[in-house]
C-alpha cells in the first residue's frame, strides 16, 4: 500500500470520526429538545417516551407508602407493552418489590395488584 | 519504572468496589461516613498520581499554547461532549433503567449489597448474577453525596471510566508506535484522536452512559495496554509490569459477565509474551512467575464472585447452553447488521483489519486480544439458550463497542507506520524530542 493512499485513509478515518463524533451529540441534543422526557428512556421504548412521563404521574396519584409487595398484572391488550411497563414501575418505585405476574401466577406472593390497561398506562389498585 | 496513573486509577476503583463489596458481605453497612470516607481516599489517590504524573510532563513542553496542546485539546474536547451529553442525561443507556439503575437504588436504600432483592424469583431480568462493580460504585457515590440514585449518577460512574479510556487509548497509541522522531509522534496522536473521538460518536449516539459496557471497553484496552510491555519490561520482569495485567483482568471480571473469559484470555497472553528469550532465566519458570502474579487477584476476584453466586444461588440457566455450529450464518449476519447500525458510522467494518494487525510485529498482541474476545462474543451467540435474533439485535452494536476504539489505535498505527513496522526491542521504550533529545514516556502519554 502506497505511502499517500495510508496517509489518505487515516485522514479520511480520523475526519470522519470527528465530524461523526461532533453530530452524534447534537443530535441528541435535537432528540432531547423534541421530546423532554427521555432522560432514561429506552431504546427500545423510545416511541413511547411519553407513556413513562404518564405512568409517573399515574403512580404519583396512587396510595402505595404502605406497601411493600406489589404483583403487576396486564390484559391482553399490552402484549409486548406490558414488560416495558413493568420494568419501568421497578425503575419508578424502589422502595417496593414488584413481581412480574401478568397471569395472575404469583398475586399470592404480593399485597396488592397493580393492574396495567389500555394503551396510555391506567393504574387500579386492588386489594 | 513507576506506576501510570490509569493503571492506578483503575486500581483504586477496583479496590473501592471490593472493600464494599467485602463491608457488606461482613454484614457491616455502608454508612455515609464510611463511604464519604472511602470515595475521599480514592479521589486523593488519584488525584495525587495525576498531579504527580502532570509535573513530570515533558513532551507537550512547558507552554500552553502549543500544536501538542491543541491535539490534546481537541481530544480532550471529544470527551468534554460525551460529558456534557452524559450529565444532561442525553444519552442514558437503557439497561440503567432495566437492571443497574434498579439495583444502585436498592443497594442505596439497604446501605449495602441487597441479596434479598437480588435472589428474588421474579428479578430474575435484573442479571442477579451480574459483577457488581457498577451498582456498587453508583450507590455508594449516592450514599456519599447523601442523595438519591439518578440516572445523572449513574452517568457520572461511568465518566470516570471514560476519563481513564481516554488516557489509556492515548497510552497505547504511544506505546504501540513508540516514536522515536516528529512522524511517529504524529501517528499516535491521529490514532488516538481517532479512537477518543469514535468513543463520543457511539456514546452518545447509541447511549452509553450508566452503563457497564463504558467501563467494560476501559477494561480491553487497559488489557491491550498492559500486554504491550516493551521488551525491557519484559527482561527484567518488574512486578509492576505483571500487576498492570492483574489490575485490567480483575476490573474487566468484575464489571460484566464476559469479563472472567477476558480475564483468562490476557493471562494466557501475557505469560506466552514472557516466554520471550531470556539469558538468565529458563521460559517455563518466568511463564509461571508471570501467570501467579498477574493472575492471583483476576482468580481471587472471579472465584469469590463464583462463590458468592454459587452461595446464594443467583446463576442464572440462560447464561449459556450448548454449541450450535448452524447459527453462524445468523451470527455473522446479525453482526453485520450490527456494524451498519446508525450510531457506529461503519466503523465496525474495520473488525476486518485484525488479521493484517495480527500479523503485524507492532500490533500483534494487542490485536490477538481483540481477536480472542471477538472470538468470545461469537461463541457466546452460538451458545446461547435465549432468542438469538433478539440478543443479536439488542447487544451485537454495543459489544462492537468494547474492541472498535482500541482496534482504530491499532488501525491507524499500522496504516501510519506502514510495512515498516519496528520490532518493540529496537526502540527500547524511550522516546525522542524535535530536539532530538531522549525522553521517557510522559502524561497521557
Amino acid at each position: 500500500m502506497g505511502r499517500r493512499l495510508r496517509h489518505g485513509l487515516i485522514a479520511l478515518l480520523l475526519t470522519w470520526t470527528v465530524v461523526q463524533g461532533l453530530r452524534e451529540p447534537w443530535r441528541a441534543l435535537q432528540y432531547h429538545l423534541a421530546d423532554p422526557w427521555p432522560a432514561t428512556a429506552p431504546v427500545l421504548w423510545t416511541p413511547h417516551t411519553h407513556h413513562v412521563e404518564n405512568l409517573s404521574l399515574e403512580l404519583q396519584r396512587l396510595p402505595l407508602d404502605d406497601l411493600g409487595t406489589i404483583a403487576v398484572v396486564t390484559d391482553a391488550s399490552l402484549v409486548g407493552e406490558a414488560w416495558y411497563q413493568y420494568l419501568w414501575l421497578a425503575y419508578l418505585l424502589p422502595e417496593h418489590d414488584l413481581i412480574w405476574s401478568p397471569d395472575g401466577a404469583m398475586d399470592n406472593l404480593a399485597e396488592a395488584r397493580l393492574v396495567l390497561s389500555g394503551h396510555i398506562p391506567r393504574l387500579e389498585l386492588s386489594p | 519504572m513507576r506506576p501510570e496513573p490509569w493503571f492506578t486509577a483503575a486500581a483504586t476503583l477496583l479496590a473501592l468496589h471490593v472493600s464494599l463489596w467485602m463491608a457488606s458481605t461482613i454484614g457491616m453497612s455502608w454508612s455515609r461516613p464510611t463511604v464519604l470516607a472511602l470515595w475521599l481516599a480514592a479521589t486523593v489517590a488519584v488525584v495525587a498520581q495525576l498531579a504527580r504524573a502532570w509535573s513530570k510532563r515533558t513532551h507537550l513542553g512547558s507552554s500552553w499554547i502549543s500544536f501538542p496542546m491543541l491535539v490534546l485539546g481537541i481530544g480532550l474536547a471529544g470527551f468534554g461532549a460525551l460529558a456534557l451529553a452524559t450529565w444532561q442525561g442525553w444519552n442514558v443507556h437503557p439497561d440503567w433503567a432495566f437492571h443497574w439503575g434498579p439495583k444502585a437504588q436498592r443497594f442505596a436504600l439497604a446501605q449495602g449489597v441487597d441479596i434479598g432483592f437480588l435472589s428474588q424469583p421474579w428479578n430474575t431480568h435484573i442479571h442477579p448474577d451480574y459483577p457488581l462493580l457498577l451498582p456498587n460504585l453508583t450507590a455508594s457515590l449516592a450514599l456519599a453525596m447523601g442523595q438519591s440514585v439518578t440516572p445523572r449518577l449513574g452517568g457520572a460512574v461511568t465518566l470516570l471510566f471514560a476519563a481513564i479510556w481516554w488516557a489509556a487509548l492515548r497510552a497505547l497509541a504511544f506505546r504501540v508506535v513508540e516514536p522515536t522522531n516528529e512522524k511517529g509522534r504524529w501517528i499516535a496522536e491521529a490514532s488516538w484522536l481517532t479512537a477518543a473521538w469514535s468513543v463520543t460518536m457511539f456514546g452518545t449516539g447509541f447511549r452509553q452512559a450508566a452503563g457497564a459496557d463504558l467501563p467494560f471497553a476501559c477494561a480491553i484496552t487497559l488489557g491491550a495496554l498492559a500486554l504491550s510491555a516493551s521488551q525491557e519490561e519484559l527482561r527484567e520482569g518488574y512486578l509492576w509490569a505483571d500487576a498492570r495485567v492483574a489490575i485490567a483482568a480483575g476490573l474487566a471480571s468484575q464489571i460484566k459477565f464476559e469479563g472472567s473469559v477476558f480475564a483468562a484470555i490476557l493471562i494466557v497472553l501475557w505469560c506466552l509474551r514472557r516466554l520471550a528469550p531470556h539469558p538468565r532465566e529458563r521460559g517455563a519458570r518466568r511463564f509461571l512467575t508471570a501467570g501467579l502474579r498477574a493472575g492471583l487477584l483476576p482468580a481471587l476476584l472471579i472465584g469469590l464472585w463464583a462463590f458468592w453466586n454459587q452461595r446464594y444461588g443467583l446463576f442464572q440457566p440462560s447464561n449459556a447452553g450448548s454449541l450450535d455450529l448452524g447459527r453462524l450464518p445468523v451470527v455473522a449476519q446479525g453482526i453485520l447488521h450490527a456494524a451498519w447500525e446508525r450510531a457506529w458510522h461503519g466503523l465496525p467494518l474495520c473488525v476486518a483489519a485484525l488479521p493484517w494487525l495480527c500479523l503485524r510485529q507492532d500490533t500483534r498482541w494487542p490485536a490477538i486480544l481483540l481477536s480472542g474476545q471477538l472470538f468470545v462474543y461469537i461463541g457466546v451467540y452460538l451458545t446461547t439458550p435465549v432468542d438469538l435474533e433478539l440478543l443479536l439485535l439488542t447487544s451485537a452494536s454495543r459489544l462492537l463497542f468494547h474492541l472498535v476504539p482500541t482496534l482504530l489505535v491499532l488501525l491507524v498505527v499500522a496504516l501510519g507506520r506502514g510495512g515498516k513496522a519496528q520490532p518493540l526491542e529496537l526502540a527500547a521504550g524511550a522516546t525522542v524530542t524535535s530536539s532530538g533529545e531522549p525522553v521517557r514516556p510522559t502524561f497521557l502519554a
